[in-house]
């Protein structure tokens, strides 16, 4: 206790009793703004994008109520939707644990005791704050299938000439390795993970014997398990989501899903679909059905937490 | 067998200097481990920098040399020129003065008011509080799809756009992650801090205001950050609700630049890089307070 | 940063250029005191050559007749970039533009089908135009559905080119003499990699992407019936410059060796500059290329064009290009000051503004007095073929239909489709056939008012 003096028995319980006696008055006063604001600038427009979902919209006339033709078509007759999903769920599987590795592998090096590490983490932090126009033409650039100098630096080893932005097969892989190049913020954020790990538990498991390999599987990964679990989801979320990054790559003088639209990506289309051709009912839907997507793989990998994760 | 200097120090010779080459080894060891980890830093470092370094090289090239075969590495003059007569292609001033209008503003808004509210979720015990804390949760995974529209209408309807309100007013009511964030913290400080001052007959708000807040400092250092590098590197919001040129953002003034037919990469180059040092130098500058801040917030439970 | 980056280049004159860029775009080279209403004008001219322009047609207007009425107009830019966003949430604002500009013909029916824009009949008088004033191709862009929803400033149409480094001779006349010429030119260096090409159809046949909008009309290709209002994508006569890709592809080895060949070449437009680098013998181009290309190669290029209509086999009609670009000047469904914004239109597309346009730039002109202004076929010779070919009504319209985009990005992947040979070409038509017949059902579903697909 800082600096009272005790207080009589009676008034003391009455204190405690103060404590313990729900607080939502004041809660309520405190959370206010979080509540103002989510009326006001979320569920007022998810209703009314849940209401356009259902009708037909161009903005500038009143919406055609069209019940669920729109989902219908969505899941029966649009072909470029089931294709942005599909390249939209693939590029999730692969990049997400693709970034968490290597986030994973560069914090572990940056977490040891070796000169300029500040220099080095803004470094790595350093391409999340690209203008993504400019991130964009650089890769651009970078890629080009002759004199671009990703194959350059593969000629040195003998790979020649992979046509990353206009052969279908390739612009896949083009829109992952891009994306490794942001992984800055779980950089950072795995290294406050790592920075909390008891440097007790390390020298404890040393005592016994453990090898580095060894001390990384049974004491890093478990303690930092609630910051993967965290690096994880909002990765998940964002890379469902994807839209800057493809669209600044291929969406310059030519179809922004990449030749055979091999690179569209489920925002890019939903952004073709509601600002191009002026379908926002058509749009609202698509991202309904995004969010009950992000919302089912958020959920699998909290439940996996439960088996996963150890807690303090 | 022991000697006289054995007697003295207590210890066998012969183990001491077993002991000493052994620190020894262990100490080059370690010194080996240590250059090899850096070194291969510093290869990752320099891979990850390359584009960027790519960037700085193209904005002093002449046009033709940005698009020839075989590459060219180094210019054959370097033109800094292509700098000032990049920053005269657009507004320059007027643009940073314009997004640091929004930015400032918008980081003070989420810092506050995310703060108060983390408060109420974790400081203060009432029914339904954890509940309500991942309705907050659940916003974040919202497409920003969803919202866009109806948004646009919204502020449309009330005489926003094409105003700075819609980028500034909604971060006063605070962003689901930074109240995440502060959550955490505010969840590890210590109990009996606030129960002392409680029992001493301080209502909330004066725990809040001068008690969890100051301990706080490093957490608000990085929500703070977070908030200011997210309104800097916008741009679909400000694309959306900026008609007038004369508001435009940084951000959209790069885009402004590269629209257009005849693009002069090395130019738009330069711009890129005056537009990034800022930032850049920022993170640098407050960097250690980041992490340490993200540590204290505990990510963990 | 979208599809929409029109290949018409703008000179990028020295300094004087650069210096009037700097200039806002806001500020206004005319003071006017008594400027009672004021327009405003969004335009897309940020660039180094149309900036300038525009911002002189607005400053003579200023000066002279907007000071007379008391209109002043405020220009505003807003890039090509953001077109999509910008005018779109701007158009549906309680602050709408009061007239636009746009750098591009596709979203102009779209606007209009879904009520972004209002029709400009009753104006045509104020702006003292008729239809006989104008080519029959310019009037039937903007002459839609029984409506005028907008005035043409300016067309673009292509006509074949040629390197007359490579070719030497007279241009070839029909597509059998086009195909032996292009095989004669296609070489390969000794690993097999292609490093030049007689032509490569797909990337070389206009700006409409996959070159449909160039090759197709040659092969007589009707993608939508103008007449009826329909589209009429599937059949065999449009299957027919598909399968002429395919020789094309084989005559290369697979596509790829084509793409990296673009790939190796410098891109100032957000494509690649095949013939501008000499790597070709031969493309389709349009009339704005002779200036563009001055300002943009470090080598030379000899070229030459002609009026030729290239004759393909079996196909009656000689028809070159379909009309893809074209700077339009549009009136707002939610313009506050309308009669303002027509006095300032009719300035810019007054035969004296649409000349000073057109002399730096090259281009078509919809106005048949201002395309056959003598000042402009004295700067740029050329265009006396280009007229020689508008005359013989070697252009078409695009599909007049707001589905356009569907169609278009559809038309795209088709493209991609057939010549990376994963579709034949009757199933990758039969593709864009169903994508725009959802479109159409949609769009149907909900716009009675228009009678066409």
């Amino acid at each position: 206790m800082i600096g009272t003096m005790p207080r009589s028995a009676a008034s003391r319980g009455s204190a405690w009793q103060r404590l313990r006696r729900s607080e939502f008055p004041v809660a309520l006063l405190f959370i206010s703004p979080w509540i103002v604001g989510f009326l006001w600038f979320q569920l007022y427009p998810i209703v009314g994008s849940i209401y356009y979902s259902f009708t037909s919209y161009n903005i500038m006339q009143p919406p055609v109520f069209i019940g669920l033709s729109n989902f219908q078509i969505l899941f029966g007759q649009d072909p470029l939707f089931r294709q942005a999903l599909t390249n939209t769920l693939i590029f999730t599987a692969v990049s997400v644990p693709l970034n968490l590795t290597i986030a994973f592998i560069f914090a572990l090096l940056l977490n040891q005791n070796i000169p300029g590490r500040a220099i080095f983490r803004t470094c790595f932090y350093f391409p999340s704050i690209v203008p993504s126009v400019a991130m964009g033409t650089l890769w651009i650039m970078l890629l080009r299938t002759r004199g671009g100098l990703v194959n350059v630096f593969l000629g040195f080893f003998g790979i020649h000439e992979i046509a990353w932005l206009s052969d279908p097969n390739w612009t896949m892989p083009a829109l992952i390795l891009v994306g490794t190049w942001t992984v800055g913020p779980t950089v950072v954020i795995f290294l406050a993970g790592l920075q909390d790990v008891p440097r007790v538990l390390y020298e404890a498991a040393q005592i016994d014997g453990a090898g580095p390999f060894h001390l990384v599987r049974h004491v890093t990964l478990p303690m930092i398990s609630p910051v993967i679990l965290f690096n994880l989801v909002i990765g998940v979320i964002n890379a469902l989501q994807a839209f800057t990054l493809p669209y600044v790559l291929f969406g310059n003088g030519g179809n922004p899903g990449g030749p055979l639209n091999s690179a569209l990506l489920y925002s890019v289309q939903l952004f073709q679909v509601g600002f191009k051709q002026f379908q926002m009912g058509y749009a609202a839907a698509m991202a309904w059905i995004l969010f009950v997507i992000i919302f089912v793989l958020s959920l699998i990998s909290m439940r996996l937490s439960l088996r996963l994760v150890h807690y303090e | 067998m022991t000697s006289a200097a054995d007697e003295a120090t207590g210890r066998p010779a012969r183990l001491e200097t077993q002991w000493a080459s052994a620190r020894r080894r262990a100490r080059q060891l370690e010194r080996l481990r240590r250059t090899v980890i850096f070194l291969l830093v510093l290869a990752l470092a320099l891979m990850f920098t390359f584009p960027l370094i790519w960037m700085a090289i193209t904005s002093l090239k002449s046009i033709p040399e940005v698009y020839s075969y075989p590459v060219v590495w180094w210019p054959a003059v370097l033109r800094f020129g292509n700098y000032p007569r990049a920053l005269a292609m657009f507004p320059f001033l007027r643009y940073a003065w314009n997004t640091l209008q929004i930015t400032v503003p918008a980081t003070i808004g989420v810092t506050a008011s995310s703060s108060v509210v983390a408060y109420g979720f974790s400081r203060l015990r009432w029914k339904g509080r954890d509940l309500v804390f991942y309705l907050v949760l659940a916003t974040l995974m919202i497409p920003q799809w969803v919202t866009l529209v109806p948004l646009f209408i919204l502020f449309n309807n009330i005489g926003w756009v094409d105003t700075f309100k819609p980028l500034i007013v909604p971060a006063f009511f605070g962003d689901p992650f930074s109240i995440f964030l502060l959550r955490q913290f505010f969840l590890r400080q210590p109990q009996e801090l606030m129960d002392a001052a409680r029992v001493d007959g301080a209502s909330h708000v004066r725990v809040f205001w001068q008690i969890s807040l100051p301990l706080a400092r490093p957490a608000l250092s990085v929500v703070a950050l977070f908030a200011f590098i997210y309104n800097w590197t916008d741009f679909i919001n400000p694309l959306i609700y900026l008609s007038d040129e004369k508001l435009y953002t940084l951000q959209l003034g790069l885009l402004d630049f590269f629209g257009n037919y005849y693009v002069n990469w090395p130019g738009f180059m330069a711009a890129s890089i005056v537009v990034l040092a800022p930032i850049t130098a920022l993170f640098f500058l407050t960097q250690k307070t980041f992490i340490e801040g993200i540590t204290f917030t505990g990510l963990r439970g | 940063m979208q599809g929409m980056i029109n290949r018409r280049g703008f000179l990028k004159t020295a300094a004087a250029g650069a210096a009037v860029a700097s200039l806002p775009a806001g500020t206004a080279l005319a003071s006017s005191p008594r400027a009672t209403t004021t327009v405003e004008f969004w335009n897309p001219s940020g660039d180094a050559l149309g900036g300038p322009l525009i911002k002189k047609l607005v400053a003579q207007f200023n000066n002279g007749i907007g000071k007379r009425e008391g209109i002043y107009i405020d220009s505003r830019f807003v890039s090509t970039a953001n077109n999509s966003i910008k005018y779109t949430t701007g158009m549906t604002s309680s602050n709408s533009p009061d007239l636009i500009m746009t750098y591009g013909y596709n979203t102009v029916l779209q606007w209009a089908a879904n009520g972004f824009l209002q029709p400009m009949d009753a104006y045509l008088q104020q702006l003292g135009l008729k239809e006989s004033d104008f080519y029959p191709v310019a009037w039937d862009m903007i002459h839609v559905n029984g409506r005028i929803w907008g005035l043409l400033q300016e067309f673009d149409a292509d006509l074949l080119f040629w390197n007359t480094d490579i070719h030497k001779g007279p241009p070839p006349r029909s597509i059998d003499e086009l195909d032996h010429l292009a095989a004669k030119y296609t070489k390969f260096d000794s690993s097999g990699r292609l490093v030049q090409a007689g032509i490569v159809p797909w990337a070389q046949g206009g700006f409409l992407g996959g070159g449909y909008g160039d090759w197709g009309p040659i092969w007589g290709a009707s993608f939508y019936d103008e007449e009826k209002g329909k589209w009429t994508i599937n059949t065999p006569q449009n299957r027919r410059f598909l399968e002429w890709y395919l020789k094309y592809v084989k005559m290369f080895g697979g596509r790829a060796k084509a793409d990296a060949l673009i790939s190796a070449t410098p891109k100032t437009y957000g494509y690649a500059d095949i013939f501008n680098y000499g790597k070709t013998a031969f493309s389709m181009e349009g009339e704005w290329f002779p200036l563009e290309l001055t300002a943009t190669t470090s080598k030379k290029l000899h070229w030459a064009v002609s009026s030729t209509l290239l004759s393909a086999p079996g196909v009656s009609t000689r028809k070159m290009s379909m009309i893809a670009g074209a700077n339009l000047f549009l009136l707002p469904a939610r313009a506050k000051n309308v009669n303002a914004a027509i006095t300032f239109a009719k300035h810019m597309v007054s035969v004296d503004s649409l000349v000073t346009w057109a002399l730096p730039i090259g281009q078509f002109l919809p106005l048949k007095k201002a395309e056959t202004d003598p000042r402009i076929l004295k700067a740029q010779p050329w265009m006396k073929y280009f007229n020689e070919a508008l005359d013989k009504q070697a252009f078409v319209t695009q599909p007049l239909s707001p589905q356009f985009p569907v169609f278009d990005q559809a038309m795209g992947q088709a493209v991609d489709e057939v010549t990376y040979m994963k579709k034949t070409p009757s199933q990758a038509l039969d593709g864009v056939a169903q994508k725009v017949a959802t479109a159409v059902s949609q769009f149907k579903a909900t716009h009675p008012n228009w009678s066409r697909e």
